[in-house]
């Protein structure tokens, strides 16, 4: 039993000594928070942005070093492919660049228009970068998103993007690296990632339309100077497999959010009533859908269904009357409808102009017919997709009026 | 002459888990590849698919008490047989360990230790390595009980905390390729573990009345049939079968994917901790078994200088090859071509040995 546990501890100590070769001082590391993706000048290079946060501050070897920069640091390179930028990044940067803190990455709409597969390529590939970084697409350019700050707020544009997926939102939802590249990889469904738009505080335009101011520029290495800004998630980029297809506005991507079962809940929105002025508010507090696929003779339907549970937090106008069963009732026929119309409208956008399964229904009907599927749908499916009908059920609870019965 | 050492109920259980635990690690995706999301069962089946014939080893070894598998060859068909297994032998466990040694150095290289040599990991795993089979299979028995409990105690729960990523779409249906894929499936995946029976005919020797260990070593079968398809199952769940089958360390993937909260995430270290335990314990068995045939070959001359020398092949081997995709090629190989038709052969010359010299004893005896 000695020899066993002497072994044991030895393991432990024999382990621990490959790591020589590989030795870094914390502080010697630029700890990546962030990489944007844009096109490049030239159409075979590719654009890589990463903003580090500088790890420590302190003494070493007797100096002082500089003390954290709350804010970042952005660099960009530019390479023919994003494994040499990182390479050419590193020339440029003198700590080592340190991807395994990634946590989001953004791609400009144009490199996933034309360098999505090899973004992909890289972001499947490169083992530094782990599956729970969020992705996001951005009209403009992705450097000038992360060179983007709020001037009245300590954070990194890339923390700030991190704290802005975790707030609850219904306008856009998180994506992250793990379920693009499942997705991706999957027959039947197609990605939709979330888009992020950063406008400049100077003249209220989007940064992507002008290019931030570069502090230091290399030739292919550049460092870029931080701009007052302000950084938003909105809408969602609908993709046919690695092609970016187009946009899903706000109601669309909200009735993507309906169809795909994602947490919507803590939103208040508001419906307004046909032929009147008033405006009615509900606060989500949690749906659910399912998707059932039929397969009968040979034609495809697809039944979704939606609950979705809601307090309603508003003015009743007809104030005489005590929110009763009756009221209650309306005012879920109109939160029904007001849902409808986000669903409608993602079915809409989806089928007739993207034409693009971001439903993931051809998964769906994969799982619950998949002899079927297997005998010859999955090829036709892209161009079955466009004429299937989606019948939409919508069931909704308006479980409370707030603080007023009247 | 080294004492001779036997081995606990207990700890044939260990050493049965961690001689199936092999290429089956890192060469699984090719299996999961064609057998889609019902793999994880087929994981099972081909694990449990060996129970028989491990059974039959014991048997034989119950039929000449503290000798191996090999030795028994020796005895009943002869020294040019045995010595032609012994060495087909030997150049399977060194294969074997090769293919080990370039995966996890390759594992580490990649993940963790980007600008550390392969050829130090391989030397310290090695080193290591030979230190365990030099002190024999009991202290193995004991060191492996040991090991399998640290081992439970990190691999699950390194990916278990993923439990809310877990998606149910990913593993249901369950069976939706073909019965003949999933029988070959099956079968490749008994291929696989059948480097357990590798090890079972050496380790007959150490066991006092090989007979009484059948539930023993079936359960070693089962205890590993069974936590590889729940692993299998966990990865499925959390990346989805077209991941999970491209990527050869992909239990890697699954920690680093894995995140409970805003605080806790990439426990990537919770799978490298049993990786390196499983690494360490398969260059032992490799080397403890390849050192036992050539002990038997050289008649015990000089053991010491045997392991060694062994060592220093598989070492020199490894590095020579040094190649993660080579070492993925020749392990699909080996195991789908080669290893489980050696083996069965192996076990029909010692039992025909067997019956034959049963028969001709029966037949003096009648005289």
């Amino acid at each position: 039993m000695r020899r066993a546990a002497a072994i044991v501890a030895l393991i432990f100590m024999l382990a621990s000594l490959a790591g020589c070769w590989d030795y870094k001082e914390y502080e010697d590391m630029a700890l990546i928070f962030a990489i944007g993706v844009d096109t490049a000048p030239r159409q075979d290079d590719i654009s890589l942005t990463v903003e580090y946060l500088v790890s420590a501050g302190g003494e070493r070897g007797g100096q002082k070093r500089a003390a954290p920069g709350p804010q970042g640091v952005a660099y960009t390179a530019v390479s023919p492919t994003l494994e040499t930028a990182v390479d050419k990044m590193q020339e440029g940067v003198a700590r080592q660049l340190f991807f395994p803190y990634t946590r989001i990455i953004i791609i400009s709409e144009e490199a996933a228009k034309k360098k999505m597969g090899e973004i992909i390529k890289f972001l499947y590939h490169y083992p530094q970068i782990h599956d729970y970084a969020y992705v996001f697409v951005t009209p403009g350019k992705a450097g000038d998103v992360l060179s983007t700050r709020n001037q009245y707020d300590d954070k990194s544009a890339s923390q700030a993007i991190f704290d802005l997926t975790r707030e609850l939102t219904i306008n856009a939802f998180s994506v992250r690296l793990g379920t693009l590249k499942q997705t991706l990889l999957t027959g039947g469904r197609e990605a939709a990632l979330p888009g992020l738009i950063a406008t400049a505080v100077s003249n209220g335009a989007e940064a992507g339309k002008s290019s931030a101011p570069v502090r230091l520029d290399t030739g292919s290495i550049q460092m870029v100077a931080k701009t007052d800004g302000l950084i938003a998630m909105s809408g969602m980029a609908a993709f046919n497999r690695d092609k970016f297809a187009g946009w899903l506005n706000e109601a669309e991507s909200r009735g993507w959010g309906w169809i795909t079962n994602k947490r919507v809940k803590g939103y208040k929105f508001v419906f307004q009533v046909p032929g009147s002025d008033q405006k009615l508010t509900f606060h989500l507090l949690g749906s659910n859908s399912k998707v059932r696929t039929h397969l009968d003779g040979g034609r495809i339907t697809v039944d979704v269904n939606i609950n979705a549970k809601a307090a309603f937090e508003d003015y009743i106008p007809t104030s005489a009357e005590f929110a009763g069963p009756e009221t209650v009732a309306r005012l879920e026929k109109y939160m029904e409808e007001c849902i409808r119309g986000d669903v409608e409208a993602s079915i809409n956008k989806a089928q007739q102009e993207l034409k693009t399964d971001l439903f993931g229904i051809g998964f769906t009907f994969f799982r619950q017919h998949h002899r079927q599927w297997q005998g010859g749908i999955d090829k036709q499916w892209v161009r079955l997709f466009p004429d299937i009908p989606l019948k939409v059920t919508i069931k909704t609870k308006v479980i409370n009026t707030g603080i007023r019965i009247k | 002459m080294q004492q001779k050492q036997y081995i606990s109920k207990v700890q044939a259980v260990f050493l049965v888990f961690f001689s199936l635990a092999g290429v089956s690690l890192y060469a699984f995706s090719i299996v999961y590849s064609a057998d889609g999301r019902g793999a994880w069962v087929t994981d099972i089946v081909g694990a449990l698919m060996l129970i028989p014939p491990a059974l039959w080893l014991l048997y034989l070894g119950g039929m000449y008490p503290g000798k191996t598998i090999l030795e028994i060859i020796e005895i009943t068909a002869g020294k040019i047989v045995s010595r032609i297994i012994n060495t087909v032998f030997i150049l399977v466990s060194i294969v074997l360990a090769v293919c080990m040694l370039n995966f996890f150095a390759s594992l580490i290289q990649i993940y963790f230790l980007i600008n550390t040599p392969t050829w130090v990991t391989m030397l310290v795993v090695t080193a290591l390595g030979t230190l365990m089979a030099r002190s024999g299979i009991e202290t193995m028995g004991r060191l492996f009980a040991i090991l399998v409990v640290l081992i439970i105690l990190l691999f699950f729960p390194g990916q278990g905390m993923g439990i809310g990523q877990f998606k149910m779409e990913n593993l249901i249906p369950v069976f939706f390729t073909a019965p003949f894929r999933l029988v070959a499936g099956t079968y490749e995946h008994a291929c696989q573990f059948s480097e357990a029976l590798l090890f079972i005919m050496v380790m007959t020797s150490a066991l006092p009345s090989p007979v009484k260990y059948f539930k023993a070593i079936s359960a070693g079968f089962i205890l590993l049939g069974f936590s590889y398809g729940l692993a299998g199952m966990i990865c499925i769940a959390l990346l989805g079968i077209e991941v999970f089958s491209s990527m050869p360390f992909s239990a890697i993937n699954v920690s680093q994917s894995v995140q409970v909260g805003g605080f806790i995430h990439g426990l990537e270290i919770f799978i490298l901790i049993p990786y390196t335990f499983i690494e360490y314990s398969k260059i032992a068995i490799y080397l403890y078994g390849s050192w036992t045939a050539a002990r038997q070959i050289c008649n015990d001359w000089k053991p010491q200088l045997h392991l060694w020398v062994l060592s220093a092949v598989t070492i020199g081997a490894a590095v020579w090859v040094n190649s993660y995709n080579t070492a993925y090629y020749l392990a699909v190989m080996i195991s789908r071509y080669f290893m489980l038709p050696f083996i069965l052969l192996v076990l029909s010359i010692a039992t025909i040995g067997c019956l034959v010299k049963k028969r001709r004893k029966g037949r003096l005896a009648a005289k």
